[in-house]
């Protein structure tokens, strides 16, 4: 408590004199304002510095060589010699160039796909039918990544996959080998994500929706307008800042790969790794055995200070031409 | 904009150094009051005072984990030795994390099992986890342990020429590879003989899965133990791989390992399973539960390392399976390339380091002692079945486990009623044909490879060799095709960089070794 | 309304199918956690299969009482924590969408920062011991699931659109700020505030971590590291003991892998029908203008 009320007095303080007087309104004079706004916001502000913002010195050590022994305070310092071992590897851009492509094709389709079927389901009338299908979309979510990789290899393993078995031999197509296919799996992987992750977005964008002033929605009626045309000139702008601030929060995590969905679904099969190894990935794998944690911090490091700038970057177009969509 | 960046800019600085002043009081705190305790417990706990023994193992404590920690609380009690012991149990899933967390906080605990296959003894002495229990304490405190572990054993784990842990030293190491488990009964019915060579076992596993197709048995090769079956017949054995990344010949040579003949010859016998449609085309990605699935219902025509290990299983799904084993060229001596896989070390966190090697000393003064950590109360969780068998009671139903690969020891280990003939056979020395007299020690026994001076080089190098080469040396890839390529990728990695230092640490090594 | 149309039938039918498709994955899990688990070891997972066995789920309730103490703890857990977490959630988010609060975007990013910066496992698990959560039932709810900035992003943005004029007559009548968050804007949020708290409670039924880094007392361990633990003790009986030692018994444990799914989703999936009718298109916002 003592803290924060404390750091919030020297910021505006030095804001002050930065400022030059320009402005008057500063931080405390914010607070004084709206005291009870302030009061509202507490618990979570707290919160966040408690488990966030106390946790951040430990960042220190990806400028370590950290031992148990001396702690972050007493180790010895190495600069960036930490960051060399990723840089350093001839595989840096590829498993770079990975994450982002992947981690792109997942925000693109899994945002069209959310909205699309949240609006689909907003035009369903049974009621029963709503709920049950709104609730199966659920069911992907809790399945861990290890049970669905197990479902992927059931369904494109070479000599008793689904795909192989059942799909292609009725279409008289010869099997596919698709553990060895690179070219195959971005999609496949879209396709899985898609189908594990896309029900949590359908009900945001469906709550979203149900918030909707159905005024506006009958007011369109009377003007003859049909139920595409609602869709197009009412929904779909409505829904624009939310998709905006979603697609703004995932860009702050371009960076990171899924481990959990890559490391179970392709394990170490190295004809498939060009294509889908991803930094996290890459990175256990050179790690497994050495493990060190400051090599380690000093990667999830580079992934945060660049997915942040990306999303500052955005924030700041997303602000200029549309602001009811930026984050900050 | 600009006042937003300076507020966040600001905010991060105040608050970091606000958060430093506060961290740093509290560890203070902390460190002092952990001194304190320890002046505190040694000044108190000398005259009758138990010390603690938190012994930090992989797994979660099964109901009757409470009832055996009592009984070995109260026969030490009757024994006079004055501890108290507490198992603290970490979830394998989150081992590596909790462990780290528990030596990074300084979390107060005696004993640190140790797997080196997984994480090394070697590195977590790097970060500074575990401390040397030393000659003198182990005269002192442990002389029940040096009479059931031998001294090379000791030696053989030293690091940086210290003692940390007290091995697990179970079934002799030399045993543990060379032997090719087969399905007897296959091989009897298609007119196989015993191979003899890469060529006459290729044959074998073809023949065999060929012949019964609509069964679906399977060849699964992978990385090290598979690899190893061949390595016996080749000429220039002994010689042992290390981390998919070095070849170390007996006489001290060192070379990269996928640039030798010997990979080759690995990779050319898999190629040729692999395009004769032996090898799963989905082996790169094999699930672990189709693989454990085909050893539980006997679906392999060979295999190495586990293959008897599943026989409990598989004489109640597959009776009609007959298993043998035989060693591959058996005129070649038995190899020692380590003395043990686990071990026990001390943490670095505990106030009372010797308590943990009184422990094991304890466990190890006796059979009674050791029966009561590694299988239970007798009568109450296992029969004593005479011949060092044992039954269980109440198998089906988990009452007390403890994972005794963790501190087992070939003197004192008990046998499963159930455990393989050949398997027993094996494991106490008594497999016919075999010179046990001749078996050699490993040039590389005793010897760890430090690898902070390359971690780059070898992190990368690791990596490489799991994605670059695993396909080649599964036979998924063809090797003439894609070798230059992958090659040039492992040289671009550093390759031999590691090379040249793990030879240069070897030669030091050697060189002490003979002064 | 109209009649059903083309349109209708097409969308009827594309939802069907992905909800299928969602649903399936779900069914064979059920099947398998009713198999026996020799003729999965034989067969593999099978939709209709040879031969049945109720193992995995008398080994999940036979395995003494512990399971049902759990059980009414999480749930205790989850009610208690979405609570508090809708609660803390809604309140951060409509101090950020309030306009007067000049720095509000300066805050915004305060809690952005941290989704992205975080300094690991260590000093989390030094906080909670300064906050001496660890062994008590506090650690299962207060670190990790209580606030979540993304959640309170996706409130405040549904704040945001909440047209200007209900907090200006607010104003005008004299209330104060928290009366308008709780009387005004948190009934006019329901619909997303009942989305996040399936989010928040989905995060506490499910949650094992908390458990295992900070609770050493068996009496305080929720449903799914009950659940966990069952299931590694089963894969320590086939596994562990390989060498000279394993037992010759089958336990179920590929079947029991599914069945503690089936017993943790069962639940939650239930619930969500009743979140579901708070999202009801324009319901709410008509009742407060009428």
């Amino acid at each position: 408590m003592k803290t924060l009320t404390q750091t919030k007095l020297n910021l505006s303080g030095s804001k002050d004199t930065r400022n030059k007087g320009k402005k008057k309104y500063t931080l405390i004079t914010d607070i004084f304002r709206n005291p009870f706004s302030y009061l509202l916001l507490l618990p979570a502000a707290l919160y966040t510095f408690i488990y966030g913002y106390m946790s951040l010195p430990w960042i220190a050590i990806a400028f370590q060589k950290y031992s148990f022994r001396t702690g972050i305070f007493k180790s010895e310092w190495v600069g960036l010699k930490n960051f060399k071992f990723f840089f350093a590897s001839t595989n840096a851009l590829t498993v770079t160039w990975n994450t982002v492509y992947l981690n792109i094709l997942f925000l693109i389709t899994g945002t069209v796909a959310a909205v699309l079927i949240a609006i689909l389901m907003n035009e369903i009338k049974s009621k029963w039918f709503a709920k049950v299908t709104q609730s199966t979309l659920l069911f992907p979510h809790f399945i861990s990544w290890v049970v669905v990789s197990y479902f992927v290899y059931l369904f494109f393993s070479m000599d008793e996959g689904f795909i192989n078995l059942q799909v292609l031999k009725t279409l008289g197509i010869p099997a596919v080998n698709w553990y060895q296919t690179p070219l195959a799996w971005p999609a496949i992987l879209t396709f899985i994500k898609l189908w594990k992750g896309t029900g949590i977005g359908v009900i945001i964008y469906l709550a979203t929706i149900s918030g909707f002033d159905s005024e506006v929605y009958e007011a369109s009626t009377i003007d003859g307008c049909n139920r595409w045309m609602q869709i197009k000139c009412i929904t779909i702008p409505m829904l624009a800042p939310i998709v905006t601030m979603m697609t703004l929060l995932s860009i702050g995590g371009i960076f990171k790969g899924d481990f959990g969905m890559m490391y179970t679904i392709i394990k170490d099969n190295g004809v498939l790794l060009p294509v889908t190894d991803v930094i996290d990935t890459y990175v256990f794998r050179a790690l497994r055995k050495v493990g060190d944690v400051s090599n380690a911090t000093a990667v999830g490091l580079y992934q945060s200070i660049v997915g942040f700038a990306f999303v500052y970057g955005s924030n700041w177009i997303a602000k200029k031409y549309f602001s009811e969509g930026a984050l900050f | 904009m600009k006042m937003q960046r300076l507020f966040a800019l600001i905010m991060a600085m105040l608050i970091a150094s606000s958060v430093l002043a506060g961290c740093a009081s509290t560890t203070d705190t902390k460190t002092t009051e952990s001194t304190q305790t320890q002046t505190q417990t040694k000044v108190v706990l000398e005259p009758k005072e138990k010390l603690p023994v938190r012994f930090v193992m992989p797994g979660d404590p099964l109901p009757d984990q409470e009832l055996v920690e009592q009984a070995i609380n109260k026969k030490m009690l009757q024994d006079g030795v004055n501890l108290e012991l507490k198992a603290v149990y970490v979830p394998w899933d989150v081992w590596e994390q909790k462990t780290n967390l528990m030596m990074n906080t300084g979390e107060p605990f005696e004993i640190l099992q140790v797997m080196d296959s997984w994480i090394s003894a070697a590195s977590i002495v790097g970060r500074g986890g575990i401390v040397p229990i030393g000659a003198a304490y182990l005269d002192k405190y442990g002389p029940n342990i040096k009479k059931v572990v031998p001294t090379w054993a000791f030696d053989a784990g030293m690091i940086n020429g210290k003692i940390y842990t007290i091995p697990a030293f179970g079934i002799e190491p030399a045993v543990r590879t060379g032997f090719i488990t087969y399905r007897k009964d296959l091989f009897d019915k298609n007119n196989i003989a015993i191979p003899k060579s890469p060529e006459e076992l290729s044959t074998a596993i073809e023949t065999i899965i060929k012949s019964e197709k609509d069964k679906k048995y399977m060849y699964v090769p992978d990385d090290g133990d598979q690899q190893e079956m061949l390595h016996r017949w080749y000429d220039s054995f002994p010689f042992i791989v290390y981390d998919q990344l070095l070849f170390i010949k007996n006489d001290g040579t060192v070379k990269s390992w996928v640039e030798t003949e010997e990979f080759k010859k690995d990779a050319a016998f898999n190629r040729k399973l692999y395009v004769d449609g032996i090898i799963s085309p989905d082996i790169l990605s094999l699930k672990d539960d189709i693989k454990q699935n085909a050893y539980k219902n006997s679906m392999y025509p060979v295999d190495v390392g586990e293959g008897l290990g599943w026989w409990p299983q598989q004489k109640l799904n597959t009776p009609e399976a007959v298993f043998e084993d035989f060693l591959v060229a058996p005129e070649k001596p038995l190899l020692r390339s380590e003395a043990y896989t686990n071990s026990n070390a001390i943490s670095a966190t505990s106030a009372n380091p010797e308590a943990g090697v009184m422990f094991f000393n304890w466990v190890y003064a006796n059979q009674e002692n050791y029966d009561l950590l590694h299988y239970g109360i007798k009568d109450t969780h296992w029969k004593d079945l005479g011949e060092r068998k044992i039954e269980p009671i109440n198998p089906d139903k988990p009452t007390y486990s403890y994972p005794t690969w963790m501190s087992e020891n070939v003197s004192l280990m008990r046998f499963s009623k159930d455990i393989h003939p050949t398997l027993e056979l094996i494991d106490t020395l008594k497999f016919p044909g075999i010179k046990y007299e001749d078996t050699t020690n490993f040039i590389t026994l005793g010897f760890r490879f430090d690898t902070t001076p390359v971690a780059t080089e070898y992190a990368n190098c690791m990596s490489e060799a799991n994605t670059t080469f695993r396909p080649l040396a599964n036979g998924v890839t063809d090797y003439d095709k894609n070798y230059p390529k992958a090659l040039a990728k492992m040289k671009a990695a550093g390759i031999d960089k590691v090379v040249a230092e793990y030879d240069k640490q070897l030669k030091a090594f050697i060189a002490t070794k003979t002064k | 309304m109209k009649k059903t149309n083309i349109f209708d039938w097409l969308n009827y039918g594309f939802i069907a199918i992905t909800s299928l498709l969602c649903a399936l994955p779900m069914v064979l899990m059920v099947m398998v956690s009713i198999t026996d688990e020799r003729t999965i070891q034989k067969y593999g997972y099978d939709l209709l299969p040879k031969m049945y066995s109720l193992d995995a789920y008398k080994r999940i309730f036979t395995s003494g009482d512990m399971i049902v103490r759990s059980y009414i703890l999480t749930v205790l857990i989850t009610v208690v924590g979405t609570f508090l977490a809708v609660l803390i959630t809604a309140m951060a988010a409509f101090a950020l969408s309030n306009k007067k609060v000049r720095y509000r975007n300066g805050w915004s990013l305060y809690f952005f920062f941290t989704m992205l910066f975080n300094g690991g496992l260590v000093p989390w698990y030094l906080i909670n011991r300064a906050l001496h959560v660890n062994d008590s039932i506090f650690a299962l709810l207060i670190p990790n699931l209580l606030f979540n900035a993304f959640n309170m992003f996706l409130v405040r943005n549904y704040m945001n659109s909440l047209p200007d004029e209900l907090r200006e007559s607010a104003i005008i009548d004299g209330a104060r700020d928290t009366v308008i968050a709780f009387k005004i804007y948190f009934p006019l949020s329901i619909p997303v505030l009942a989305a996040v708290g399936l989010f928040y409670g989905m995060g506490y039924w499910n949650d094992w971590w908390n458990a295992i880094m900070l609770i050493s007392d068996r009496k305080l361990y929720p449903l799914q590291y009950m659940l966990f633990a069952l299931q590694s003790n089963m894969n320590m009986m086939t596994d562990l003991q390989k060498g000279g030692n394993m037992v010759g018994v089958i336990v179920p444990q590929e079947s029991l892998k599914m069945a503690t799914v089936v017993v943790t989703v069962g639940p939650i999936i239930m619930l969500y029908p009743f979140l579901q009718r708070y999202f009801i298109k324009g319901l709410i916002m008509g009742s407060v203008k009428g």
